[in-house]
């Protein structure tokens, strides 16, 4: 028997004569099929004369590298037909049911989300009475929709105001068009409020690759028609034509974020149940907007009086066992007390949830930057209290989404300043982006302004809705007093100019300008503003819409 | 165009309707144009380095079957050899062969300047090149004759389903059934459609959802404790597993479809009782090929023991040579060939074990198996780690035994979902056992796990294997 030495291809070609193979190496293939003189069996040849491979020990392989002998398994139709009719139904009934889902997280754990559940009640509730529907970016966060429409419905008891707002980063108004274009009809807001800052008119043209986060909450149809050739790539482009035939398909991210929101729910309670101890309650007897305290037949709460000015009202429900307890509405500050029924053998904490939240410092306490629910009369010692967290469900305000808005925590003016500007140029994300945006900004303001593009499209959106009989406020929103060189440019003033412009051309156009309503503090960045922000527009903003409202019931009751 | 995007759902049925409405004559041509298509979805310039190959081998064969005269057969089998291998060695291997060189010659203190060329690595160049110098040596070696039809020829190279990263099928095999391809009857639809889904649910619902988790802890093991570390290294064993094999099985499922029969790739390899045993399990196709035109060429365990063990340590180093262009695959392998001459020369791995007859044998099986499992995850270590630093700091890291509790319950139900399939597949002997279930509980088993792809499968995180 030959040996042979060395690798690769001198190895083989010294192998001119191999011997047979004698080894244990692993193998499932069997030897060349060779005729009766020992010759190889042509390609054409093996045909049809082919064994089961065996493996190195004779053993046979796998049934699927068998040939295939007499059918031990179902029809092939009757196992594989039903599963693209199940999908089907399921695809076909998703609209159904899975609105029917709770949503358990906050805003920002997944704003598509957010803005498409948003969208769906609101196109599938019709309006009771005056609805008012906010859209825009990330911009649109300066206030609260549950603030101005307590505020609203303080002004107009019996009008069935309704505040929503629907709210994209990234989304603009050329998005927003399209939107629209789909869902105008079936949302049939009374008011519409843009809500837009600067930052929405930083790239020149709507002319642009759509994002991926946009795609999903746009109509896909409409939006593969009239942004075709924004759409890039033909993946891109197949997926919309996927989304535009299949519920499944459309809402796959937003099936999966429930899933896993879900998931978490049960882990929660997997592993530690809800809370036992009593939790966000303060050392002076005030609360977060959730808290939970122990079971007990009643709980005597003080209602705040910048509670009631910032909000219009306070409602607060408590819940045990999953089950809605109590609650309370009050329009009127002072004690009141909760009278709670609950089952004999009740234990742990009863969770409370107020509507919102309301804000010391927005109500003039310079030094209180907490958002606080309810002042307890008998607080709880704490004790573990740290360790409980409220069951997790969808609030209308996350906790998760304020403390993010406090990074500056209680500082103001100089100091303010000065953390703001160390932060900026530290070598985080966060710093980065910010000073893109600064340098953007600043960019803009350099180059004369001129009303084309994304501009032109927010105009004919918004006489559009005019000519269609709404309301339309434009809403200007807070830029930072830190941001130097932009409110007091020329590009700012014309900026401000068309907009004025375009509410006087229209008396059903009203333009809001905010820009300078708020100090730095109450700015999270440059334009994006914390809750105490929030509260001061909110407050800002139901003001504002107050003779709109009016001017609405007026007509309303004077007939067409 | 990878298995896992909407571009593939979208282009099989229309292959697969194209295909079947096809004259026998023209069958061929849109297999053929259908696997350009499908290659060229990645880079149009692949193609180039595919036709090249395909012209080299279906020429050299042709001189070599139609040819007495020796000196003229060895050069032309040259001429196929040096041909292929100067592609691979020029696209995957050039920059890492020089900076080697550079390296080691800077670490004598001297200056080197270091030319680089700027080339993508052709996806799946690895496997089409052993599958085509495999063809040129059988012919050469008289195990089977050279075909005529180029076109025949061009399929079995670029046959799209396996074509990316295998199995690594040969002339004798696959070659027969392209010219005269099965009939696509109601069995092999099953059989196709149950590869296809395993395959999918591998790879898409294990493997992708793995994949963040473990690119996070292997990209800085010292930013994590050993239970993380510990976390990652079981995760990617399976990850790796249900990936390749994932392909596999959708590469066989597709094939199925196409009236043609691809060879076994996996067969449930992390049951097996010794590393020898696993590689008769893992990668089927490359460690026969190895066996055929390495191991035997070397010499095999014809010669003394010692001999067997260099022909040994040889193979696996080329083979994780062949998996990538760095060391770090070097010493993967050299680590499989190392425990591979142990168990030998123990003694251990030889044949199939017989199944255990009392609890005792069972024991020692599972004890056998848990053991054979954590050397190869510890093989995958080496294999994955983008450096040695890493892989340093990896093995250090999980050596301080800290925080084990980080490990987590997500590789147990990881585990928990690989072996009810594998476990399942092995005691059948069946790769497509679920289809003996009853179909009225089939059908909405299967449309959950296709609801589940349609919600997780828009990642389209490459195969691993792609990058090889």
């Amino acid at each position: 028997m030959r040996r042979y030495a060395g690798v690769g291809s001198a190895a083989l070609l010294a192998a001119a004569q191999p011997g047979p193979i004698v080894t244990d190496w692993p193998t499932v293939r069997s030897e060349p099929p060779r005729d009766e003189g020992g010759r190889p069996l042509s390609v054409e040849s093996i045909l049809g004369e082919r064994e089961a491979p065996r493996g190195v020990d004779g053993e046979e392989v796998a049934a699927a590298t068998r040939p295939i002998g007499a059918s031990t398994y179902k029809p092939w139709w009757k196992v594989w037909l039903p599963i693209p009719l199940l999908i089907v139904l399921l695809d076909v009934s998703l609209p159904v049911t899975f609105w029917q889902i709770p949503k358990l997280s906050g805003m920002a754990d997944d704003f598509n989300y957010q803005f498409l559940y948003d969208l769906h009640h609101l196109n599938s509730n019709l309006p009771a009475g005056v609805r008012v529907v906010a859209f825009g970016s990330s911009v649109a966060s300066a206030f609260d929709p549950f603030q101005v429409s307590g505020l609203l419905q303080q002004s107009f008891p019996d009008a069935g105001i309704e505040v929503r707002r629907l709210l994209q980063p990234g989304m603009k108004p050329s998005d927003y068009r399209v939107l629209w274009s789909a869902e105008l009809e079936r949302v049939d807001p009374a008011v519409l409020v843009a809500v837009f800052n600067l930052v929405d008119f930083l790239n020149p043209s709507f002319e642009r690759a759509l994002k991926p986060g946009i795609r999903y909450v746009l109509p896909p149809w409409e939006t593969l028609r009239t942004r075709y050739e924004y759409i890039p790539g033909w993946t891109e482009k197949l997926e919309m034509v996927a989304a535009s035939v299949s519920n499944l398909y459309r809402y796959r991210k937003l099936i999966r974020s429930s899933i896993r929101d879900h998931a978490k729910l049960v882990r929660s309670w997997w592993r530690a149940g809800t809370a036992t101890q009593p939790y966000g309650i303060f050392a002076d007897g005030y609360t977060e907007p959730r808290f939970g305290v122990p079971v007990g037949e009643e709980i005597e709460v003080w209602i705040d009086p910048g509670w009631i000015e910032q909000r219009g009202r306070a409602r607060i429900s408590f819940e045990y066992d999953g089950r809605i307890v109590a609650r309370i509405e009050a329009e009127e500050p002072g004690w009141t007390t909760a009278a709670i029924s609950l089952p004999a053998d009740a234990v742990g904490v009863v969770h409370g949830t107020v509507e919102g939240g309301w804000s010391r410092r927005a109500a003039g306490s310079e030094a209180d930057f907490r958002l606080l629910g309810v002042r307890l009369k008998n607080p709880p010692v704490l004790g573990e209290a740290k360790r409980s967290k409220p069951p997790l469900r969808y609030p209308p305000v996350a906790q998760s989404d304020i403390k993010p808005f406090l990074r500056m925590g209680s500082l103001r003016g100089r100091e303010y300043a000065e953390r703001w500007f160390g932060m900026l140029r530290a070598d985080s994300d966060f710093a980065k982006r910010y000073r893109l945006y600064r340098e953007a900004k600043s960019e803009r303001v350099q180059q004369p302004f001129e009303a084309s593009e994304e501009f032109a499209e927010l105009a004919m959106m918004l006489r559009g809705f005019a000519a269609g009989g709404r309301r339309v406020v434009m809403v200007n929103t807070p830029e930072s007093p830190l941001l130097e060189g932009v409110v007091d440019s020329q590009f700012y003033a014309d900026y401000l100019s068309f907009f004025e412009g375009l509410a006087n051309s229209d008396p059903r156009i009203t333009f809001v300008d905010l820009h300078d309503e708020v100090p730095a503090e109450d700015l999270n960045d440059w334009h994006h503003l914390n809750f105490v922000g929030q509260i001061r527009v909110g407050t800002l903003l139901a003001r504002r819409l107050d003779p709109v409202v009016a001017d609405i019931l007026r007509e309303g009751a004077e007939g067409p | 165009m990878l298995f896992n995007s909407v571009t593939f759902v979208l282009f099989l049925p229309v292959v697969l309707l194209l295909v079947g409405a096809a004259p026998q004559r023209l069958r061929n041509w849109v297999i053929l144009a259908a696997s350009y298509l499908f290659y060229g979805a990645w880079d149009w310039r692949f193609l180039g380095l595919i036709l090249t190959s395909t012209l080299i081998d279906y020429v050299a064969a042709l001189v070599i079957a139609s040819s007495g005269d020796r000196q003229r057969r060895r050069m032309a089998l040259a001429t196929s050899l040096i041909g292929n291998l100067g592609i691979l060695g020029t696209f995957k291997y050039f920059n890492f062969f020089v900076d080697s060189a550079v390296e080691l010659i800077e670490w004598f203190g001297w200056h080197a300047s270091r030319p680089a060329l700027s080339l993508i690595l052709p996806v799946g160049i690895s496997f089409y090149t052993l599958q085509t110098m495999s063809y040129t040596i059988d012919v050469y070696y008289e195990r089977i004759r050279a075909t005529r039809s180029l076109l025949d020829f061009a399929v079995y190279v670029a046959y799209f389903p396996q074509l990316v990263a295998g199995p690594i099928e040969r002339a004798q095999d696959l070659l027969p059934q392209i010219i005269s391809p099965g009939k696509v009857s109601g069995e092999r639809i099953n059989i196709g459609l149950m590869l296809m889904l395993i395959g999918y649910t591998k790879k898409v619902l294990i493997a992708d959802s793995i994949a963040p988790i473990t690119a996070d802890i292997y990209d800085d093991p010292s930013a994590h404790t050993a239970g993380v570390l510990l976390q990652g290294a079981y995760l990617y064993t399976f990850q790796i597993f249900c990936d390749f094999s994932g392909y596999s099985d959708i590469a066989r499922g597709v094939s199925e479809l196409l009236g043609i029969r691809l060879g076994e790739n996996f067969r449930q390899p992390y049951l097996s009782q010794s590393v020898t045993e696993f590689w008769r399990r893992w990668h089927m196709s490359l460690g026969s090929w190895l066996r055929d035109y390495v191991y035997v060429p070397l010499g095999g365990n014809r010669g003394s023991s010692m001999r067997t063990y260099v022909n040994l340590m040889i193979t696996w180093l080329l083979c994780g040579l062949w998996h990538g262009a760095a060391w770090t695959f070097v010493v993967w392998g050299g680590l499989n060939g190392i425990y591979i001459c142990i168990e030998r020369w123990l003694g251990i791995g030889r044949g199939n074990p017989p199944l255990p007859q009392d609890r005792r044998e069972w024991g020692m099986r599972v004890v056998r198996t848990v053991l054979t499992f954590h050397l190869i995850t510890f093989t995958w270590v080496v294999f994955t780690s983008p450096s040695f630093s890493h892989m340093v700091d990896f093995v250090r890291g999980v050596l301080v035994f800290d925080h084990l509790g980080d490990i987590g319950p997500i590789p147990f139900l990881v585990a928990l979902a690989v072996l009810s399939i594998d476990i399942s597949q092995n005691a059948a002997g069946d790769h497509t056992v679920f289809l003996r279930l009853p179909w009225w509980l089939q059908s909405p088993l299967y449309a959950a796990l296709c609801f589940a792809m349609i919600l997780y499968g828009d990642r389209e995180i490459p195969f691993i294997y792609f990058q090889f």
